[in-house]
Formats: C-alpha cells, sequence, structure tokens
C-alpha cells in the first residue's frame, strides 16, 4: 500500500521510487529484492528470496501473475474469481489503479504506468511470501467448513413470534383454539419466508414509494404555470437539484423571469485552462473524451497591474515551493521553524479563532481587483496543450448554440437577455471538493463553459450561420455568461466589461433580481443547517453560508446533492411554483418542439448516466459508509494527492463521507419525463444504457403526458395511469411560508403567489 | 510567596479540572450538555485559565525570583512524604501558556469539526484533560506533580489516537501508543525513585535547578545512570529513536486532535521535560554526549523517511519529528532558549499545518499556479545507494518489522515459556489435592 502511494504520488514525496518508468510491477521487484526487505514484519522473512527468484526469470507481469495463481493452487475455473477477491481487497487503490490505466487525460499532474495486472501480479507475490513464511508452503490452505447452520428455534422462540403476530392482529386465545388445523403451520411457514432481508426490501420499497407517491400527486393533472407575460430575462441554470431552489427563488423573486435546466457544460466540452491555472483539466461528463481545448488569457496583460500581480504571485509562488520543498528537511526545516515557525500564530489565531475578523479585513485591504481575462475559443492553428483542437471553428460554434437552444425549445423565443450560469462551489480543507462542483463537468465548476457558452453565442459570425440554418437570435438578445457558488451563493457575472453601455442599465437590473435571489436561497438552505438558528433573516443566513465556504475547521461547507431523489425531464410550466425542496434534478425539455425525439435522446443520454450516478453515489454512501462510502471525514489523510485514507494506513477510500450524505434519504432516481409512453419506450430503445438502468431498477420512470398532464408510472408489466393519493399541500405567498422554521424534510408543496400576482 | 502569583496559579490548574468534572458529570446521569452549552463552557475555562496565566506571568515579572516554589500540600508526611509542588519560573510559565493557548485554539476550531460527531462529548473531555496534564508537566515542582500530568497525557493521548474505536486499526494503534509510552513512563518512575533514594524529597528542585555541589555529590555514575532515564523518558513521549515507530501511528484521531498531539504539543513534552533537566543531563558529559547523539540520529532518521512519504499527514509528522531531533541536540548543547524559541515555531508551524492538511490539494494546486509552473518533479534519491536508501525510508527504516522480529517475538515466546512453567508448577498441587487439570 506504501509503495502505491508513492508509485502514483502526485507530488507529496520528495523522493520517488527508483525505476518508476518501468511500471509498478518492475519498480516493486527492483525494491524489494533487497535483502533487506525482510525486515519489513514478519510475514516478510521469505520475500527477498521469493522476489530474487521472480526476478531471475525476467518475466512479464502476466506470466508471474499466472506463476502465482499455479503456485498458490488456484484451478483455472477459479481463477476469475480469485483475482477479483485479490483486486477487492483493496478495492480502493484497485479502483484507482484502474481509473489512471484507463483515463490517463484525467490524471492530476504526473502519469505513471498503470496496469491492473501488475497490481494484482504484485499482491499475489506478497501474499505467496506471506503464506511461505506461516505454512511453510504456497498452497493457500483450504477453506474451512462454513459456519454451522443455525440451531433450529426452540418451541418458545416459535410460539413468541406467533404470539406476536396474534397480538398484533388482534387475535384471541379463543379464536387460536378454534383454528383450522393447517393454519398455524401454514402462518408459520409465511412468516419464515419473510424473513429479514424480504422484510426490508418490502420496507425500502415502501419508502421510496412514499416520496414517489408525493411527486406524482404534485405533478398529476397539474394546470402548468406561465412567466407573467413575454419574459424580458431568460436564465439557463445546471440541471443540478441545488439550482431548483435558485431558480424557485429567482421565479418568486420576479414572476417575469423564465428559467430553464440544461446540463451543465451547456455542451462545451473542452479541456479548459484559466488564466493562471498552470495545466488545463477536462470539463465535461466524465464519460466524454474533449476534443477541443480553450485558454483563458489576460484581456490586457501588459497593464501595470497585471504585471504586478503577476510578479506578487511568482514571489509568493516561490516561496510557497521552498516551504513545501524544504520544511520536511533538516536544516531547511532549521530555518523554517525557529523564523517563521513562532509567527505562524498569527495566522493561526485569525484563521482558527476569528475567521470572519480575517475575511474582513482581507476585504477592506486596497487590493485591485482580478484583471479582465478573456477566453481564446476561436480556432487556431496551433498543437493544443490538450485534446484535437485548439479552440473551436465557427460552425462548431453555431452546433453548439443551435443544439443546446433547440433542445431546451427556446430557440424561437429568446428574450433580451439571457444569463448562462454554470455552478462551482469553493470550501476549505476539504479534499472531496469535486463532489460539490458540477457533475456535468466532471467535478469541475461550470462556470467556464457557460462563459464560453455565451460567448458563443453573442458571436456575430455565429449568429449569422445560425440564421442561415433558420435559428434567427434576436439582434436584441445578448447571453450573459456567470458562475454560481452552491456554497457561499454567490454570483459571478462573465465578461461584463463587454457589454454595450446602452445595455448596462437593463443588465444591473437582472444582477439584482439575483442578489435578492441569492439572499433569499441562502436562507432556505441554511434551515439545514443546526448552527444557524431557526429564525435568522436573510443578510444573517448569507453571512452565515459565506463564513462556511471560508472556514478551515468546517467539514460541511454545503450540503451537495444529499436529499436528491428525483429528475424531472419537461418543461418547467410543469413543475413551475412547486416547492421540490431541493430533491429534483430538473432538465428543461420541450415535447410540443421534438417530433423526431432527437432532443429527448440528447437529453436523456446525456443527464441520466450523471444523475443516476450521482443518486446512486449517495444512496451507496448513505446506506454502507464503510463500504461504498468513506465513513466520517474527521480522521481522513490525503494520499499521494490522488485520494483519502482513514488515519495512518489504509486502502483509498471511495464515495462520500458521512459529513456529505448524513440527512439524505437513500432512495433509489424517479425519473419523471415528459412525452407518451410510447415516445419514452422509442427513445429508451435508442439508449441501452438507460434502459439497463431502469430495467435493473436502479432508478424509477414514469411518462408525463404532455397535453393531459396524466402520469403513467413505468412499471415491469407496463404502464400504470396514476390516481391520485392525497391532496398537495398549498402554501401562501413564497417558499419561506412553507419552510420557516421547519429543520426536516418536507414534502412537496404549491406555493401560491399572492393576491395580484398571477 | 506573591499572593497573586499563587492564585492565579491555582486558578489556572483550576480552570481545567473543573471543566473536566462539569463536562464529565451531566454524562454519567446521560444528559449531556448541548454542544453550545459546552462550546460556551469550554471557552469560558480557556479563556480563565489563560488570563490567569497571564495574570501569574505579570506577577512573577514584577517579582522575578526565581524558582518559587509553590506547595500544595505535604501528603503521607509520616512516611516520608509525598509532596505535591509547583514550581514557578520562566520556562514553566511560558510552556504552560503556550499549551493552553494553542489547546484554545484547536479546540476552537474542533467545535465547528466535531459538530454533530459521536464522541464531541469524549473529545473535549479528553482534550481538557490534555490540557490539564500538560499544566501540570509544566509547572511541576516534584515528581509527583510531574508524575500525575505525565500520567494525564499519555492516557489522553492514547485514548485520542483510539477515538474512533469502532475500527479496529484506531484501537491497536492506541494500544501500541500506550505501550510506548508506558515504556517512558517507567523509565520516568525509576529516575524518581532513584532521586528520591540518593537525594531526598525535594528531588525535582535538584533536577531542574542542578546545584551543582550537590550533584557532584551523587557521583558520576548515579548522574548518568538518572539522566540516561530521564532521556528514555523524554525519548519514549517525543518518539526519538528508537521509539519513533508509534509517531506515524498515532494519526488515527480527528485531525485537529492528531494536530494538537503529535504536531505540536505531545511531542515536544520530552523536549520540555530534557529542557528542565537540562543542568543535571549536562553535569555529565557522557549523558551529554548521548543526548546528542539520540537527537542527531532521530533528525536524520525522520528527514530522510520524510522524503519518500507520500500522505499529508505522515509527512507532516516526519517533518516536526526531525526538527524535534534538532531540538534536543540544541538542549544538549545548552541552547535553552533558542531551544525553546525552536519549540515554540515548531509547535506553531506543525499546528498550522496539520489544521489545514486537508487544504494540501488546494493549497498546492494555488501554489503550482502561482509559481506558473507544475510542482519539481519528486527526484530518486542520490545513488549509489539509492535502492537501499529508499527502500529504508519507505519502510521507515524498518522500526516497526523489527520492532516485531526482534522485541514482540521474543517477547511473546518468553510469555508463552512462562505460562507454560506456571502450569506445569500448578500441577504439582492439583495433583497432590487429586483434581483433575482441565487446562
Amino acid at each position: 500500500m506504501r509503495l502505491l502511494g508513492a508509485y502514483f504520488d502526485q507530488g507529496l514525496a520528495r523522493w520517488s521510487p527508483p525505476g518508476v518508468a518501468g511500471g509498478l510491477y518492475a519498480c516493486f521487484l527492483e525494491l524489494y529484492s533487497q535483502p533487506w526487505s525482510r525486515f519489513c514484519g514478519r510475514w516478510a522473512a521469505r520475500l527477498p528470496a521469493l522476489i530474487d527468484e521472480e526476478r531471475r526469470r525476467r518475466s512479464a507481469p502476466e506470466d508471474s501473475l499466472r506463476r502465482s495463481l499455479d503456485a498458490l493452487g488456484v484451478p483455472c475455473e477459479d481463477a476469475f474469481e480469485f483475482l477479483e477477491a485479490t483486486a477487492l481487497a483493496l478495492r480502493g487503490w484497485a479502483g484507482m489503479v484502474r481509473q489512471l490505466e484507463e483515463r490517463p487525460d484525467r490524471v492530476p499532474a504526473r502519469s505513471r504506468p498503470a496496469a491492473l495486472m501488475e497490481f494484482l501480479a504484485v499482491r499475489l507475490l506478497l501474499e505467496r511470501a506471506a503464506l511461505r513464511h506461516a505454512l511453510g508452503s504456497e498452497r493457500a490452505p483450504a477453506p474451512g467448513p462454513d459456519a454451522r447452520p443455525a440451531p433450529a428455534p426452540t418451541p418458545e422462540e416459535r410460539a413468541w413470534v406467533l404470539f406476536q403476530i396474534a397480538r398484533l392482529c388482534g387475535l384471541t386465545a379463543a379464536r387460536i383454539a378454534s383454528a383450522p388445523p393447517g393454519e398455524t403451520a401454514a402462518l408459520e411457514t409465511e412468516l419464515a419466508a419473510f424473513d429479514d432481508l424480504a422484510r426490508r426490501r418490502v420496507l425500502q420499497a415502501a419508502y421510496e414509494r412514499r416520496l414517489r407517491a408525493r411527486l406524482c400527486d404534485a405533478l398529476s393533472g397539474r394546470r402548468p404555470r406561465e412567466p407573467a407575460g413575454p419574459p424580458p430575462v431568460q436564465a439557463i441554470f445546471c440541471l443540478d437539484e441545488r439550482e431548483e431552489s435558485f431558480r424557485r427563488h429567482l421565479e418568486e423573486t420576479a414572476p417575469e423571469i423564465e428559467t430553464f435546466g440544461a446540463a451543465g457544460f451547456f455542451g462545451v466540452a473542452m479541456y479548459y485552462q484559466g488564466a493562471t491555472d498552470v495545466r488545463p483539466r477536462p470539463l465535461c461528463p466524465v464519460a466524454v473524451r474533449p476534443r477541443h481545448y480553450v485558454g483563458e488569457v489576460k484581456a490586457d496583460p501588459a497593464s501595470v497591474i497585471a504585471r504586478w500581480r503577476r510578479a506578487r504571485r511568482r514571489q509568493s509562488g516561490r516561496l510557497g515551493e521552498l516551504r513545501h520543498r524544504f520544511d520536511g528537511t533538516f536544516l531547511g526545516g532549521y530555518v523554517i521553524t525557529t523564523l517563521a515557525g513562532p509567527l505562524s500564530i498569527l495566522p493561526l489565531v485569525l484563521r482558527v479563532v476569528f475567521p470572519g475578523l480575517a475575511r474582513r479585513w482581507l476585504r477592506a485591504l486596497p487590493l485591485p481587483g482580478a484583471p479582465a481575462t478573456r477566453l481564446l475559443l476561436d480556432r487556431r492553428p496551433e498543437a493544443p496543450p490538450a485534446g484535437a483542437h485548439y479552440g473551436y471553428t465557427k460552425e462548431e460554434m453555431a452546433s453548439v448554440v443551435a443544439t443546446l437552444l433547440k433542445d431546451l425549445g427556446v430557440a424561437d423565443r429568446l428574450a433580451p437577455v439571457v444569463v448562462v450560469a454554470g455552478h462551482g462551489s469553493t470550501s476549505l480543507n476539504n479534499p472531496h471538493a469535486a463532489a460539490y462542483d458540477c457533475g456535468a463537468c466532471g467535478g469541475g465548476p461550470g462556470g467556464p463553459n457557460a462563459r464560453a457558452f455565451a460567448q458563443m453565442a453573442n458571436d456575430p459570425a455565429v449568429r449569422e450561420l445560425l440564421a442561415r440554418r433558420g435559428l434567427a437570435v434576436p439582434a436584441r438578445t445578448r447571453f450573459v455568461g456567470a458562475m454560481r457558488n452552491t456554497s457561499d451563493n454567490s454570483v459571478t457575472f462573465y465578461d461584463l466589461d463587454l457589454l454595450p453601455p446602452e445595455r448596462r442599465e437593463e443588465f444591473d437590473r437582472v444582477a439584482a433580481i439575483f442578489a435578492r435571489a441569492r439572499r433569499r436561497e441562502a436562507h432556505e438552505r441554511c434551515r439545514r443547517f443546526e448552527s444557524f438558528p431557526l429564525g435568522g433573516g436573510h443578510g444573517a443566513a448569507l453571512a452565515h453560508v459565506e463564513a462556511r465556504a471560508q472556514d478551515l475547521a468546517q467539514p460541511r461547507p454545503e450540503l451537495g446533492h444529499a436529499t436528491n431523489a428525483f429528475c424531472v425531464v419537461g418543461r418547467r410550466s410543469r413543475t413551475r411554483g412547486l416547492f421540490l425542496d431541493r430533491r429534483a434534478f430538473l432538465l428543461s425539455y420541450d415535447p410540443t418542439r421534438d417530433a423526431d425525439l432527437s432532443a429527448l435522446e440528447r437529453a436523456l443520454g446525456a443527464a441520466v448516466p450523471v444523475v443516476a450516478g450521482i443518486s446512486l453515489e449517495y444512496y451507496f454512501s448513505r446506506v454502507d459508509p464503510d463500504g461504498y462510502g468513506c465513513g466520517t471525514k474527521l480522521p481522513h489523510n490525503v494520499a499521494s494527492l490522488l485520494g483519502v485514507m482513514n488515519g495512518t494506513q489504509s486502502d483509498l477510500r471511495p464515495g462520500l463521507p458521512r459529513q456529505m450524505v448524513e440527512i439524505h434519504e437513500p432512495v433509489r432516481l424517479f425519473l419523471v419525463v415528459e412525452c407518451s409512453p410510447e415516445d419514452l419506450e422509442r427513445v429508451l430503445e435508442r439508449l441501452p444504457s438507460v434502459r439497463g438502468l431502469l430495467d435493473r431498477r436502479w432508478l424509477f420512470a414514469a411518462a408525463l403526458d404532455p397535453e393531459s398532464g396524466v402520469l403513467r408510472l413505468r412499471e415491469a408489466s407496463g404502464y400504470r395511469e396514476w390516481s391520485p393519493e392525497a391532496p398537495v399541500p398549498r402554501a401562501a405567498g413564497d417558499s419561506a411560508a412553507w419552510y420557516a422554521g421547519r429543520r426536516d424534510h418536507l414534502p412537496i408543496a404549491e406555493i401560491v403567489p399572492p393576491e395580484g400576482r398571477p | 510567596m506573591n499572593p497573586l502569583l499563587h492564585d492565579a496559579i491555582l486558578a489556572a490548574l483550576a480552570a481545567p479540572a473543573a471543566l473536566l468534572v462539569l463536562l464529565a458529570l451531566p454524562s454519567l446521569w446521560s444528559r449531556p450538555w448541548s454542544e453550545r452549552q459546552a462550546g460556551l463552557l469550554i471557552r469560558a475555562a480557556f479563556a480563565a485559565a489563560l488570563a490567569a496565566l497571564a495574570a501569574a506571568a505579570l506577577a512573577y515579572a514584577a517579582d522575578p525570583r526565581a524558582r518559587v516554589v509553590l506547595r500544595l500540600g505535604d501528603w503521607f508526611s509520616r512516611e516520608g512524604g509525598f509532596a505535591f509542588d509547583l514550581l514557578i519560573d520562566g520556562w514553566s510559565l511560558a510552556f504552560a501558556a503556550l499549551a493552553v493557548g494553542i489547546c484554545g485554539i484547536v479546540s476552537s476550531f474542533s467545535f465547528r469539526y466535531l459538530h454533530r460527531e459521536e464522541g464531541f462529548h469524549r473529545y473535549f473531555m479528553l482534550l481538557v484533560a490534555f490540557v490539564l496534564g500538560l499544566e501540570l508537566v509544566a509547572l511541576a515542582g516534584s515528581i509527583e506533580a510531574l508524575f500525575a500530568g505525565w500520567e494525564i497525557l499519555g492516557l489522553s493521548s492514547a485514548l485520542l489516537v483510539a477515538f474512533f474505536h469502532d475500527r479496529p486499526a484506531p484501537v491497536e494503534n492506541g494500544f501500541r501508543v500506550l505501550t510506548f509510552y508506558r515504556i517512558g513512563d517507567a523509565a520516568m518512575l525509576t529516575a524518581a525513585v532513584l532521586l528520591h533514594h540518593w537525594a531526598g524529597s525535594d528531588s525535582l528542585s535538584l533536577l531542574f535547578s542542578g546545584d551543582a555541589g550537590r550533584l557532584a555529590r551523587l557521583g558520576d555514575g548515579p548522574v548518568l545512570l538518572i539522566a540516561v532515564l530521564i532521556l528514555a523518558a523524554a525519548a519514549a513521549k517525543s518518539a526519538l529513536l528508537p521509539f519513533s515507530t508509534w509517531l506515524p501511528r498515532a494519526m488515527e484521531g480527528p485531525t485537529p486532535s492528531s494536530a494538537v498531539y503529535y504536531g505540536a504539543l505531545s511531542i515536544h513534552a520530552g523536549c520540555f521535560l530534557l529542557l528542565r533537566a537540562s543542568a543535571l543531563v549536562r553535569s555529565s558529559t557522557a549523558a551529554c554526549a548521548l543526548t546528542a547523539a539520540v537527537g542527531l540520529t532521530t533528525a536524520a532518521y525522520a528527514a530522510v523517511v520524510g522524503r519518500a512519504q507520500s500522505d499529508v499527514k505522515s509527512r507532516l509528522c516526519f517533518a516536526s519529528l526531525t526538527q524535534v531531533g534538532i531540538i534536543v541536540v540544541e538542549i544538549a548543547l545548552g541552547w535553552n532558549v533558542l531551544a525553546f524559541v525552536h519549540m515554540t515555531g515548531n509547535i506553531c508551524l506543525r499546528l498550522l499545518q496539520f489544521l489545514s492538511a486537508p487544504n494540501i490539494l488546494h493549497d498546492l494546486r494555488a501554489l503550482e499556479n502561482d509559481r506558473g509552473a507544475g510542482l519539481a518533479a519528486s527526484a530518486e534519491p542520490p545513488t549509489p545507494f539509492a535502492r537501499a536508501l529508499y527502500l529504508f525510508a519507505l519502510e521507515r527504516g524498518f522500526l516497526d518489522g523489527m520492532t516485531a522480529l526482534w522485541v514482540e517475538r521474543p517477547l511473546e515466546r518468553l510469555v508463552a515459556g512462562m505460562e507454560r512453567l506456571d502450569r506445569r508448577l500448578c500441577r504439582v498441587p492439583l495433583a497432590l489435592v487429586g483434581g483433575r487439570d482441565d487446562a
């Protein structure tokens, strides 16, 4: 394990193992063939001899693996099972090795040859050495007999269960005494069949059904709600369920606004490199390998401020690097600790004891803001640092823009201002930061994608191409890229300096709406944080979430996707005005403008794997925090800059920490698609992976009829029409009227706008 | 005796002690304080202890009669005496203030970090016990007080390593830490008894003051023996060689506890003991040389091993240990002020680094971006011993394996042998009374 960590290290250790270029297996042989490797532990007495044998054979890892299997006496037909068990014994590392092997493009810093085969070969060699030492031979001992079967229940135990049933069902002694002869036996057989597993399955199904029923009741036969009048502003968000509340608050603040949900990379799959980034990173769903590279540059790199900032950054970078390299060394560490050490009490006290004060001071410093930057979107001839092409051609841009606008069903009714908002999250002391960022951007912030999309859609040349394809973007329409921070609730708009001056005022009004909405949304989020008093106001709530994002000691900067349960693919009018409690992924899709179902196919094909992945990740991390989740965050230790382990030494931990899933309700995702059942089936035929998820019941689906609003559940035997079960609660005014004063999960409610408003 | 000083010191000790009782009591009735109440209590107690120490420092500065001895009673005086004395001077006040301050910072961190965590109260009780122990160690004027503090320190450390007692690894490692601490405790107790035996009851003041005349009267042999025992006690507590193997294993608790114990305070407690006893150590050239050698090899060992560690916490703990080794060398050379400054620096720096250890991904990315280039590539260790050196570093000097081979196994054999002997001996009387041997 330690060798694995050192071998795949991304920049923590100063020394790298000798011979890393030859691969893990060669590196292992090289190191551990030395005679002193026997001192690694009691089990290692025979290790050097064994490795020496292997080394003299100069064999490939495959051969070594085969020989190990022979030596361990694993018959050929069990080999696969045996190897699988070997890999799963260290499932964190095995998974990481596999990932590094398959997607070297996603390796953070340094790529070293990775192969699961070599990993297994090394594991088996270690196993052989241990067996040789312990048993004197390498044959794996035959497994002992299975545990003895549980003893048959005594008559008292059998009677006790029946007694409880009788009490529950209100059976009297007389009734039992007069029961027909076979009845008691039948009852007992039935009880035996309904064992622990079956009981839990039924309970889980009931638990999930209860949640589904609420959404079904809320959606079926509901009158669609449209924005008040033609919208002056449209806003496109990620389909993320954390945007549900923001969109709701936006619509409550400004009823004329119209919002959409799309996969948060907005069709712009790219390798992105920010102006100050050292290396590009892919921003697109994990399954996609981007072909384009987009860089960001300073708008005016020669300006005084830009130069001053660069010089400052280089300085602090040099200092930081010296510290990082030398603080563990003999003399370097000596100088650092004696000179700088006592001074570090200052940042310690400021950052830990008075985090708010430090933030306010930093803000008050008269530092110039970050200088303006530009995206280099246009195709350039040179070879890109990553991907196949440097930038996009105008044709490609036009395709990206056209596809998204058509899929959302907004192409022919664009408002004067269209905000495209990606999202990301900031936090400190959080090795799981990527899990809070945008899932559709492969765990990266979606802001650059939104910005790139807006820039494409504003490009006159692109608009001309669009017009030629029959998609006329009104000359007045202006796209604005934005980034919403789901942790501190800030909204940053991009490229405002490029905004025509006469549109400035109009845009300021839009920004004001966003500013109001973000305060209100912060307030709704805070109801979930125990450390925020329930009676707090909007301003206090915003300050609270801002503090969380900047706090070193905060293991829960936000709650991430916790409580996600639904995914609704359809027009916003179907869900607008519903309080969905940040539980629903909302993907905009207009069935009336999609005759050939291509938009639906794209929507489901791109979104469902992402949201199902998120939903299942939360599901398993919640139900099995030690196997699939990573337990509590507190003892975590960042290993090799790749993952976390528990404490001193453990396997890499997969999944999500307890702090992220503790309020999650572990249910499988419920997907509602606004289309006819026939159309849904037709699209599913084309998407075998989504269909597989449904057929294996990793998610549930229903079709919402676009005209009648009738909801039909997809079941194994076919579609079944939903008949409403309970009235949907109504709350007058705004969302706060429904959630105020309550911390726990809330049922879906219809928020009825106050009188005088539509 | 300055009454203000007297009261202030008492208050500084009473605050954590009272807090410990206050925190523990409601839990006995299964009605623990809410997190908010506990937070208020703990904040108040830390503030009180810090204020008391500040007042004591002022009083001491106004009237710096060095080595004020404060007597908290003379117990069992008929049997020769257990004295519970406190010894106030610049060192003790500075170290106590440092300890309370650092723990205050860490507890402030932990309120938010451990929010909603099972064991919230357990954690804070152990942390408060730790502060009490440290203060006792810092202020101790007699072996008895020192030993009490030393024990509280060790016990609370081991229990915090095993904080997540639902997993096997923390418990096992906590037990290992405790074992190593016990070796140190045994050495310390032996030293105390010997000192008592040879020098009488105000032994610690002798140990700490280094009255050259009286030390000379003891003779070279006894002084060397006591110095070596004190060094062993300090080595076990500060993870000096050959006890270094427990240090990386102690990183099992929640991050802030690892920070305060193994990055910062606990690991320096041994240094502080050496600092207090430096006069005694320095009165014997051999002891001096031995101390310097232990410090130097530890520093070299930790610096080499640290270079191959690929996880944040191990990397940090070896970085810290390197400096601890150097501090020990400084003490052996008699540079006490430098050693104390160095110690303070190491404590504060490592604490900050430990607390922000989970932030390393964020920090390093920012660092790379600032530099405008990736981090310098890690290099292979210098030839010609590259392979051997690397394996040595990666396997942490084989200390674990060698302990297992050459200490644990012989011990196990010895114990097993004794058990066999025991049974055989028991069989004789059993046979005599005609009983059956069920074993």
